[in-house]
């Protein structure tokens, strides 16, 4: 008995570990989009984010069965809770990768002079590898380096926001395109927000204390 | 085995005890039985010559003897009884002791009472008037005497059993303690005799095992290091893609170095999607293979299912092949570029003289063009099949010995037109030495040298050609003044068809192969090339041949 469940749990970290490789594809497809402006790109992100979800119902059930059928406590049931919860973040990740493919389509190959948006797709792209990291190996310092550089892709995200202002006041920008890269700015700051809440299950699995009571005991 | 024996003297010494306290009890009731049948038989034989003598006798000693008396007549009728009142009492023509008694003069039996736990005793004497006197004594039965004797016995039982389990417990300790000493590892001695054929048996096997044991480890080290001293990574994966061996090129190869990696999943080390698919698909029976780029390098990778479950990983670095199968496609697209730039202008002229509408004067400057452009194919032509030959040999079919200062000197000599025209000093200097080469292949590798020197110098330079003999080896150093090779394309001008200027390769009439030819015959004559420039400058080529 305690054997098949050994083996579950294997076999839910292995499901993980592939939801979030399907994100990393997802968010790469996503900023190849953007950059390049390519349909076969976006239909990738498109089928990559419809097997994102479909791998949360999958993961989804498989936690259930687990719970019921198995009773898991202590770190095990840790393990599958956070995997609950983590899995709503991956697939909001997902979503939000496909909107901004999406956005590039409207675009058809404009481009406006935001130089940091690459920059900051490739530091938001860069946070959720290192969150399903931190899980791979259960690695709890870098599982809180992730919340260190969400700082760093929010104060992009202002940089940017002030870019577009500048280029709107200069008047000389197309308003629609600058609407556009503003939603794909907020999208990535989003997907920087998810990896850090995926990070935090992370640290929860090992500690056993999430992050929000962490910041409850500070204040 | 201790609690066993424990058990067993256990039972041992409360079956004794009850034993012992059955036969017992049987013995001395037996005695004490007979002590009062004849006690009572000799009471009645007492009683019956009494009253022999005085018939009243009876009758009178009714009510004194604590024994029932009864008087029974020869018939049965029971006369005089002292316990109950003779007309209650039935016909007692049918006991045995009475009917013993009327036929032998004496008889006895005994009868269980009403209650189990009694018996009483019957003797009978007939007496001269032939009625017969019978003596009942009531006494207790075996098993109310057993009985009575239960608690004490119990008692016994209890005290023997705790004894016992004492005794067993140290009994036991004492046998088993030298079994525990036993040193199985090598088994030559045995407390008990009993003991050694099995000590004996044990220690063979012991023996076996740890030899097993041995060449076991011997073959797992033999192939760790085998496997460690790949430069290739080797993983074996079980069936559900968890890591089984992994070798150190294959951690290196998955930046997991100082971590052992068996019994994870492939999916922790790596997430790359093709791989995901690759080795649950090697793992249910199907090969493949595909190229991973990680960290800026390139392996290839092969899959292959294992007979039972699992599959084989296998890592090749291929950066280098991928990029000279890279390079070889690039060659290809720049041969045919090259060979259809002249081609074209062939074309072209050919088309206009074919119109017969030229001037004299334009047809021989038209028929000038095509024979340069022609020329200028077939150098081209020559050079890739000095390359292709090249390419193919990598060794020199027969070698002769070649006096470098002198064909030095030959190709100064045949290049002398060329810096005439441009007014550059071209020296050659050092010593007589020879080298081991195969002649038109030696002399094409310096005429491009120093060719290149020419080509790339500045009017009115200077080419020094110099050859020394270190006593290791020979070199040929050729030095000019020209235009320099900027660093960044150092490395690249040995590729083919590569040029530093683009915009000069039509006025310089190179091919763009001759540099490639250097160092692919430099190569074959294990020969070193150098190049050392300073843009502006000068360029210095230098070749370094073996000593022959």
């Amino acid at each position: 008995m305690r054997n098949t469940f050994d083996l579950q749990l294997k076999e839910l970290n292995c499901e993980l570990i592939a939801m979030g490789a399907l994100c990393e594809q997802v968010i790469k497809g996503a900023i190849n989009a953007l950059l390049t402006d390519s349909d076969s790109e976006r239909a990738f992100v498109e089928s990559t984010d419809s097997a994102i979800d479909s791998k949360e119902r999958e993961i989804e059930a498989m936690c259930m069965r687990l719970l019921l059928r198995q009773q898991p406590v202590a770190r095990d049931l840790r393990l599958v809770s956070s995997a609950l919860k983590m899995i709503s973040d991956m697939e909001r990740i997902g979503d939000q990768a496909a909107d901004i493919a999406q956005i590039t389509s409207f675009m058809k190959g404009r481009t406006l002079p935001v130089a940091r948006i690459e920059e900051m797709a490739r530091q938001a792209a860069a946070m959720v590898t290192r969150a399903i990291n931190s899980f791979v190996s259960r690695d709890l310092e870098l599982a809180r380096s992730v919340y260190q550089a969400d700082d760093a892709v929010d104060s992009l995200f202002a940089q940017i926001k002030q870019e577009i202002v500048d280029l709107i006041r200069a008047g000389h920008a197309d308003g629609e395109l600058c609407i556009d890269y503003l939603m794909i700015a907020k999208y990535l700051e989003r997907i920087g927000d998810h990896a850090v809440n995926v990070a935090e299950w992370v640290d929860f699995s090992i500690t056993g204390t999430h992050k929000s009571k962490h910041s409850d005991l500070k204040q | 085995m201790k609690r066993k024996i424990n058990l067993y003297f256990c039972i041992l010494s409360v079956l004794a005890v009850l034993l012992t306290a059955l036969t017992v009890t049987g013995l001395l009731f037996n005695d004490h039985m007979r002590s009062i049948k004849s006690g009572l038989k000799n009471q009645a034989m007492y009683i019956a010559a009494a009253a022999d003598a005085d018939s009243g006798y009876i009758a009178r000693i009714l009510h004194t003897t604590p024994d029932r008396v009864t008087l029974i007549a020869p018939d049965g009728t029971v006369l005089l009884d002292s316990e109950a009142e003779p007309s209650a009492l039935g016909n007692h023509a049918d006991r045995p002791e009475f009917m013993q008694a009327v036929s032998a003069g004496y008889g006895e039996s005994t009868r269980a009472s009403a209650t189990l736990a009694q018996q009483t005793l019957y003797c009978a004497v007939r007496l001269q008037d032939g009625s017969v006197l019978r003596l009942g004594r009531t006494t207790d039965s075996i098993l109310a005497s057993f009985l009575s004797a239960l608690p004490v016995l119990l008692l016994c039982t209890a005290a023997i059993l705790i004894l016992t389990i004492v005794f067993s417990a140290m009994l036991t300790r004492r046998i088993v303690a030298p079994i525990n000493t036993i040193d199985l590892e090598n088994a030559d001695y045995t407390p008990y005799d009993e003991l050694a054929p099995l000590v004996e048996r044990i220690g063979s096997q012991n023996k076996k095992i740890r030899q097993q044991m041995d060449s076991l480890n011997e073959k797992e080290r033999e192939f760790t290091s085998l496997a460690d001293n790949m430069r290739e990574g080797f993983i074996m994966l079980n069936a559900r893609c968890e890591v089984l061996t992994a070798n150190k090129s294959a951690r290196r190869i998955l930046s997991l170095e100082d971590r052992d990696i068996s019994g994870r999943n492939l999916l922790e080390l790596n997430r790359d999607p093709e791989l995901s698919s690759l080795a649950p698909a090697a793992c249910s029976g199907k090969k493949g293979s595909m190229v991973l780029t990680m960290d800026g390098r390139t392996y290839r990778i092969y899959a292959g299912p294992v007979s039972g479950s699992g599959a084989v990983l296998l890592m090749l670095d291929s950066t280098e092949e991928i990029a000279r199968e890279q390079l070889r496609r690039e060659f290809s697209a720049n041969v045919s570029h090259e060979l259809k730039t002249p081609l074209t202008v062939i074309s072209g002229y050919a088309e206009l003289l074919r119109s017969g509408q030229t001037d004299p004067e334009n047809v021989a400057l038209f028929s000038e063009k095509i024979y340069s452009e022609t020329s200028r194919l077939i150098n081209l032509t020559d050079d890739i099949i000095k390359l292709s030959y090249l390419d193919e040999n990598r060794t020199l079919p027969r070698t002769e010995l070649i006096d470098l200062y002198q064909l030095t000197s030959e190709v100064a000599e045949s290049l002398e037109p060329k810096c005439r025209l441009r007014n550059i000093t071209f020296t050659v200097s050092g010593t007589h030495a020879s080298v081991r080469g195969l002649n038109p292949l030696t002399r094409e590798m310096v005429y491009n040298i120093c060719e290149n020197a020419v080509k790339y110098n500045v009017d009115n330079g200077r080419i020094d050609a110099a050859i020394t003999d270190t006593g290791s080896d020979i070199r040929l150093e050729v030095k000019d003044t020209g235009i320099g090779i900027p660093e960044k394309d150092l490395e690249r001008v040995f590729e083919r068809f590569y040029r530093v200027d683009k915009s000069r390769s039509k006025a310089s009439g190179g091919t763009g192969l001759g540099l490639s030819i250097v160092k692919h015959a430099a190569a074959v004559h294990h020969a070193r090339v150098k190049l050392s420039s300073a843009p502006g400058k000068g360029t210095t080529a230098v070749i370094i041949f073996p000593r022959p």
